[in-house]
């Protein structure tokens, strides 16, 4: 796949479909890959199990990363990321309903770069999907791929 | 150097037994003296008495021979005839008298010769009489010779008197003088060794004196503490250090083990104690010995065998003269087992604190995840299926979003709630007037076409938690901007008063106000007194202010009248 695409590791069917949408109806057309728990997440990112034989120098313009998730929660996939040279660089956007401090304190702390929670009311959460399409796909430049090491 | 009160006695009577013994020797030299001064009184008379007879034996032979030398009768020479022999005699005696002293010794040798010259010159007047008759003898007489002896004769005898006189005088004064010097040392020792005696005396009736107070004192304040251990609450008892006996114990003692006071004295500490706590006592009374650990808690056994935990406070004590121990002991069951109740709800309070937090937690995700869900796919309908829906549909998918939303609002308000019972209160000194500018501002900018006006009492300060207290005045505050919305001109205040002594803050407005009929549902959760329609709002505000207000101790009141505005005071403990 070329150009830059977004992970989106997403539990909840429902929330997948609205976030699509609203990236949608933002005109984000990059692709959108889904994990839909941690387990899928870090073997798409190493590029095991089922993605097994993947350019792991072939990385996602940014991670939308939801914390509660079935198998390894998303603080967990945080963690290996930050700990693996191919992904130590990578931006990660936690997306969460969870505003509770502890999350938020734990994911700074295990290096997320951003924050957000995501809102009930969907026009509120078109925005939010507005606002970061705009930042991290157009505004932002990552790291240069195969820079970890 | 302090000299001890027995050495000062004995140095006392040695003294004054020294100077009684001086005072006796003195007086016993001078009774000595007296005797000798008798005698030598005597001495000088019998040598007067003999100086006296010599010159009466003189005079008496000078008178018969004279007598015979007129009238020839030798009867008149008996005095003379004896003279001879008496005159030895008296010379003898007096020379023995006189041997002491040289110059009498003198006087006597010389006397001796003129009374030897004169019996002579008397001899020849006699022998001249008898031979030749008296002119023969008056002849002699004239001469003189004789008449010349007898001046010399009788100065002698005259010195040797004065002088026996003299020495009698010398004597007389050199006795009185010692006399003297005596009975002043008499008087003085005698005076000094009573007064050391009076002193003597004295400092042993202080020292009784100081003694039986003391014992007198000691008596009361023993009797006292008897008082004090036989009343005592506490049970007391004191046992021997050595053989562990119960040496004396207090009703309260008796009360609490069972065992008469007899019976006490029959048994020893081990006795009290349930066999198994018998080793760590041994451990502790060898401490205990050593002047160690005085307190601690201990299981008792009561005569019954029931059991008991007690605080147990020793102290030593000497007791009949033998080293022992004091004992209180508080009976601390009861208090020993409430602590453990205690502890029990505090873990279980603790796991109860540790489930509302999981389940704020997993409110703060799972509930919120399907809203959003009906949210987003109400919306989706409403924007791609729009022309297929009628205004009818519409708006019921409205009010299915507004549902959500509203119920999303709800959940917030309900974490909130939660959050302010069981979040750790921080006390602190907050700035009231300082928050309520900025909410005041924050307010302002949501909205910033409403007419406010604002007035917010500066330097209001409180003690509490700063978190709390922020939401109780964003509560309040919005609250009045809320009901104020209908007015074009509103007016919103916040300060603080003192009433009795406590300070209340207040946030008044003139808004919509209520019915004071309701006021007592004003702090219910989720009690609304206003139509949605109205003023929305889950009712939940209130209720939060409620709970934080009380977390700190103070009450929360309101007084307000329909279209009049509301005035909502509290205080903070």
């Amino acid at each position: 796949m070329a150009g830059k695409f977004i992970l989106l590791v997403e539990d909840n069917p429902d929330d997948e479909q609205l976030t699509r949408r609203a990236l949608a109806k933002n005109n984000i057309t990059n692709e959108l890959v889904i994990a839909h728990d941690g387990v899928e997440a870090l073997d798409f990112l190493f590029a095991t199990g089922p993605h097994a034989g993947r350019d792991t120098r072939e990385t996602p313009q940014v991670i939308l990363l939801d914390l509660k998730l079935p198998r390894i929660d998303g603080l967990e996939v945080l963690r290996r990321l930050r700990a693996d040279d191919r992904t130590r660089l990578l931006p990660v956007v936690i997306l969460t309903s969870s505003n509770e401090e502890r999350d938020l304190i734990d994911g700074y702390s295990l290096g997320a770069n951003s924050y957000v929670r995501k809102p009930v009311d969907f026009s509120q959460f078109l925005e939010a999907a507005r606002q970061l399409g705009l930042y991290w796909l157009l505004l932002n430049e990552p790291a240069p791929p195969g820079t970890g090491a | 150097m302090r000299i001890s009160l027995e050495r000062k006695i004995a140095l006392g009577f040695g003294a004054a037994t020294v100077i009684l013994v001086a005072v006796g020797v003195a007086a016993f030299r001078s009774t000595t003296a007296t005797i000798a001064s008798a005698g030598w009184v005597a001495h000088t008379l019998d040598v007067r008495a003999d100086l006296e007879a010599t010159l009466a034996t003189i005079s008496d032979a000078e008178a018969g021979v004279r007598a015979f030398a007129l009238t020839g009768s030798s009867g008149f020479l008996a005095p003379f005839n004896s003279a001879g022999p008496t005159l030895d005699r008296l010379l003898g005696r007096l020379h023995g008298l006189t041997a002491d002293n040289a110059d009498q010794q003198r006087r006597l040798d010389s006397l001796t010769i003129l009374v030897r010259e004169r019996l002579a010159a008397l001899q020849r007047v006699a022998a001249l009489r008898r031979a030749r008759g008296v002119a023969a003898a008056a002849r002699e007489v004239e001469s003189g010779f004789g008449r010349q002896l007898r001046g010399p004769i009788w100065a002698t005898i005259g010195a040797m008197a004065a002088a026996e006189s003299e020495l009698l005088d010398q004597r007389s004064a050199d006795l009185r003088t010692r006399t003297r010097l005596a009975r002043v040392a008499a008087w003085a020792g005698t005076l000094i060794a009573l007064g050391i005696l009076g002193g003597a005396a004295s400092l042993i009736q202080r020292d009784l004196a100081g003694r039986r107070r003391a014992e007198a004192a000691m008596r009361e304040s023993e009797e006292r503490y008897r008082l004090l251990f036989d009343n005592s609450p506490l049970p007391a008892w004191v046992f021997d250090l050595e053989t562990l006996r119960f040496l004396t114990v207090n009703a309260a003692a008796v009360t609490a083990y069972g065992y008469t006071p007899e019976e006490f004295q029959t048994l020893t500490i081990r006795d009290i104690r349930p066999p198994e706590e018998i080793p760590a006592l041994e451990a502790r009374m060898n401490l205990l010995r050593l002047g160690g650990v005085k307190d601690g808690l201990w299981r008792h056994r009561r005569k019954d065998g029931t059991l008991l935990e007690v605080e147990v406070v020793s102290h030593a004590v000497t007791y009949g003269g033998r080293p022992a121990t004091l004992v209180l002991s508080h009976d601390v069951t009861q208090r020993i087992r409430d602590d453990a109740a205690l502890r029990h709800y505090a873990t279980q309070l603790e796991a109860a604190n540790a489930e509302l937090d999981a389940f704020a937690y997993s409110v703060s995700h799972d509930l919120r995840a399907p809203l959003r869900s009906i949210d987003g796919f109400s919306l989706a309908l409403l924007e791609d299926y729009h022309d297929q829906l009628d205004p009818q549909g519409r708006q019921f998918l409205e009010r299915v979003r507004a549902g959500t939303q509203r119920m999303g609002q709800l959940i917030e308000d309900l974490l909130t709630l939660s959050l302010v019972t069981r979040r750790e209160m921080h006390r602190d000194t907050v700035d009231l007037s300082g928050l309520a500018v900025q909410i005041a501002a924050e307010l302002r900018r949501d909205d910033p076409e409403r007419h406010v006006e604002f007035v917010i009492a500066a330097g209001v300060t409180a003690q509490g938690d700063a978190h709390l207290l922020e939401s109780v005045l964003e509560n309040l505050l919005g609250n009045a901007w809320k009901y104020t919305r209908k007015h074009p001109r509103a007016r919103i205040e916040f300060g603080r008063r003192t009433e009795n002594g406590t300070a209340t803050y207040f946030v008044r407005d003139d808004g919509a106000g209520f019915d004071m009929a309701y006021a007592g549902k004003l702090f219910g959760a989720f009690q609304r007194l206003h139509a949605a329609a109205d003023f929305d709002g889950t009712g939940i505000g209130l209720a939060t202010v409620q709970r934080v207000v009380h977390r700190h101790g103070g009450k929360v009141w309101a007084e307000a009248a329909p279209d009049r505005g509301a005035t909502f005071y509290f205080t903070l403990a």
